[in-house]
């Protein structure tokens, strides 16, 4: 994957549009996981939602910069 | 033996009082210091990425920051679209008129004008993505005017700036000691149900008076849009509540109903004891009496969960399906004695009954189905929340907004004036912040002080305190006791506007960038540009039309009565939920601006309620008149009445009432007609009847003098204020 991509005439660093596809992931599997009551288990739900928004971000980063 | 005993008992008390502080203060606090967290760490991460100004990022924290937690992340999102929005404006405007900086000026009042516009038209979360889009256009805008070249860089480093701060005020108010809506919601909802049902059990066991009455519909008019308020920011906040979301709006769609018929049945039974109808009051009350008892039992508990009150659903259906018989039982008892007059009265009351008996059912079951998401979901739509946008108001926004920031752009051009982008980017951000606010120069007065001591806290901090300081860590501790003084006012709702005028100052001008450099002059230069930006919205909120003048506030008054035209000629498609939402929410609107003190709050409510209940009445009518089988003429005359009535609304006179009371005696008999007549199924029999219903409750207002002076009460007044001026 190249590290920098174009978008109508824009560069920009392929993380972006990279977290903004992170971002949409996780709310759909935020949204799976309240439909079935998992954050009824979660200590403390938003510090869980980040991490796992953080773990989704990182692998997808670290994929693009292997 | 005295001696020890005396620390023990010290130690509860002193524990009671430090409960005591946290329990009143604590939020307050903690709000401070993950203000103060949030505003450091964006100016931190700026700082590290080198961002062209940091401070943009440390102000557009305390822009966001909200003492209500959790209303964060709702308007992180909108702000986000809105700054995206508004740096897509610049680009274009930039491109078009960056030759010519009168076009280009005149152009972004219009873009600025508008943004105020909509701020003022979508009064909830939205209209953050509004203010957004203005202060983003006019941040990229005139530092890009001066460099064209640039524009896409200085873009680029704004977006970036803003976003910075809303990611680190988001994450820093879910992250740390979070106090979730959800729990609030939950109460709100516990909370809502149970106050409605001890109202209703006692409003029909006739145990509370009509001054409580009001008093509870105030209340109940409040709640609804708080409650919107709530669901719409824990949307964004809370998955669970995300998953709920669509029958948190049934939820509150059904309570409006319940209330909306239960004051109709309440005004219905003040009628009947005024004219003395003793038969049918008689049956009426056993009647009132069984569904009071159903809903909750003498000594009874209420259901304090959503899953508790699964059973109560099942008894409202029995009852509600039962109720027909029982009504028809007692009319015959009515019958015997007393003259038809009497017995429409009692139709029209029955009918009254069977409604909020249904309403009562529905807003029970879409409470008890709260409980499990997955399952058992009420078989109706929710209806979306219908807010009432005034377009009168947001023009006069929309009007002032242009007109501050071309007083200031003529003024800057004139003077080759070095601040007037400051002052500039100011006089939009109020503009848009208060375009909605009910009484924005009271909101600019407390911006004033807060302006003046923001410059004053600025100037020590800049030139006693942070020059002797060197890196990162000292500088935040420099700055952090300025900052915690403005972000403690603001947990104050009466001194909220100071302290967002003090950090704004604050922040704009205490100078942190990547060169540090130190010119007093300089400072009191951006301070007075800062003072003049806030001086032209305030000045536009005082001359153009204010929001606080009479006539705006008639023109509202008025526009509550003309809602009902709504009912006589909106498309008939979810017709009674439209209606019913943005009467309410004009209300809420008008009710928060209110002079208690002269009892003005109660005269609002008593025109509001009466427009509801008349609305009713024609939307049962107009359902009546679609129906497949009615006779040409029958349907002409209905349709007639219709218009009569929607003229009296419009402009309420003797001759249009007179008319509206012909139109409604000849529509009543077509409807007596179309009765008698055979062929006619059972659902065209009962909307038949339920028209019947309604033109006998319509004809009662309109011969109603109290209620025909509550509806033109402001003619008067403005007639009055006219021949004053005259």
């Amino acid at each position: 994957m190249p590290r920098e991509i174009e978008l109508l005439g824009f560069y920009m660093p392929t993380l972006l549009p990279v977290f903004i596809l992170a971002f949409g992931l996780q709310w759909l599997l935020d949204s799976a996981l309240a439909r079935r009551g998992f954050y009824a288990h979660v200590w403390h739900p938003s510090l869980f939602r980040f991490s796992v928004f953080v773990c989704l971000f990182g692998v997808m980063g670290l994929a693009l910069y292997s | 033996m005295a001696a020890p005993a005396a620390p023990a008992r010290q130690g509860p008390a002193l524990r009671q009082a430090l409960a005591g502080w946290a329990g009143s203060e604590g939020p307050a606090w903690i709000f401070v210091f993950k203000t103060l967290a949030a505003a450091l760490l964006a100016l931190w991460i700026a700082f590290r990425l080198g961002f062209d100004s940091p401070r943009s990022a440390m102000l557009t924290v305390f822009i966001v920051a909200q003492p209500q937690t959790g209303l964060v992340l709702a308007k992180s999102f909108w702000r986000t679209v809105g700054t995206l929005v508004g740096c897509l404006a610049t680009f274009v405007l930039v491109g078009l008129f960056s030759q010519e900086r009168e076009l280009f000026l005149l152009a972004m009042s219009v873009w600025v004008g508008l943004c105020t516009a909509g701020a003022a038209l979508f009064r909830n979360f939205r209209a953050y993505a509004f203010v957004l889009a203005g202060y983003t256009a006019c941040l990229i805008g005139f530092p890009s005017a001066l460099q064209p070249q640039a524009t896409f860089s200085t873009a680029v480093f704004r977006v970036s700036e803003v976003m910075l701060g809303i990611l680190c005020a988001g994450l820093i108010t879910d992250l740390v000691l979070p106090q979730p809506l959800g729990l609030r919601l939950v109460g709100a909802v516990r909370g809502g149900y149970k106050e409605f049902l001890g109202f209703v059990a006692g409003a029909l066991r006739g145990r509370l008076d009509h001054a409580t009455q009001e008093r509870s519909h105030d209340h109940f008019v409040a709640n609804v849009i708080a409650f919107e308020a709530l669901r719409d920011a824990a949307y964004f906040e809370n998955p669970d509540a995300r998953v709920r979301s669509g029958r948190m709006r049934l939820f509150n769609a059904e309570f409006m109903a319940a209330t909306t018929s239960i004051h109709m049945l309440h005004q219905m039974m003040q009628r009947l004891r005024r004219r003395q109808c003793h038969r049918a009051l008689q049956q009426l009350a056993r009647l009132y009496q069984e569904l009071a008892d159903v809903l909750l039992p003498e000594g009874g508990a209420m259901p304090a969960t959503a899953a508790e009150a699964a059973p109560l659903v099942q008894q409202l259906r029995q009852h509600r399906d039962s109720l027909p018989q029982r009504i028809a039982a007692a009319r015959q008892d009515v019958a015997a004695r007393a003259d038809a007059e009497e017995l429409l009265d009692y139709d029209s009351a029955a009918d009254l009954l069977q409604r909020f008996a249904a309403d009562m059912h529905h807003y029970t079951e879409s409470y008890a189905s709260l409980a499990h998401p997955g399952t058992r979901r009420p078989a109706r739509q929710a209806p979306r929340y219908v807010a009432h946008a005034d377009p009168l108001t947001a023009v006069a926004a929309g009007v002032r907004g242009v007109a501050a920031l071309l007083a200031v752009s003529a003024f800057w051009i004139a003077t080759a004036w070095p601040s007037g982008p400051n002052a500039a980017i100011l006089a939009c951000v109020f503009c848009c912040l208060f375009a909605s606010a009910p009484s924005p120069l009271t909101a600019m007065r407390g911006v004033g002080i807060g302006f003046a001591w923001g410059l004053l806290a600025a100037f020590v901090c800049a030139f006693v305190v942070l020059p002797p300081l060197d890196g990162f860590a000292l500088l935040a501790a420099g700055m952090a006791p300025f900052i915690m003084a403005g972000v403690k006012l603001m947990t104050d709702a009466k001194t909220a506007g100071i302290g967002v005028g003090y950090l704004l100052m604050f922040g704009n001008i205490v100078g942190v960038e990547n060169v540090t450099r130190f010119d007093p002059a300089q400072v009191l230069n951006d301070g007075i540009a800062s003072l003049a930006g806030a001086l032209a919205a305030t000045l536009a909120f005082a001359l153009l039309l204010p929001a606080e003048s009479r006539r705006l506030r008639l023109h509202m008054v008025r526009s509550l009565r003309r809602r009902a035209l709504l009912a006589c000629n909106g498309s008939l498609d979810g017709l009674r939920h439209r209606f019913e939402n943005s009467t309410r929410d004009l209300l809420g609107q008008l009710l928060a601006g209110a002079d208690r003190a002269a009892g003005e709050d109660r005269r609002l409510l008593a025109r509001a309620l009466s427009v509801l209940e008349i609305g009713h009445a024609i939307i049962d009518l107009r359902e009546a008149a679609a129906i497949g089988t009615l006779s040409v003429g029958s349907r002409a005359a209905l349709h007639a009445c219709v218009r009569a009535v929607a003229r009296l609304f419009q402009k309420p006179n003797a001759l249009h009432r007179a008319h509206a009371l012909e139109g409604v005696a000849r529509a009543a008999a077509r409807i007596e007609h179309a009765l008698g007549e055979s062929g006619l199924d059972l659902a065209e029999r009962a909307a038949l009847q339920r028209g019947r219903v309604g033109l006998h409750l319509l004809r009662t207002l309109l011969l109603d003098d109290d209620t025909y002076q509550t509806l033109s009460a402001v003619e008067a007044a403005v007639a009055e204020e006219t021949a004053h001026a005259a």
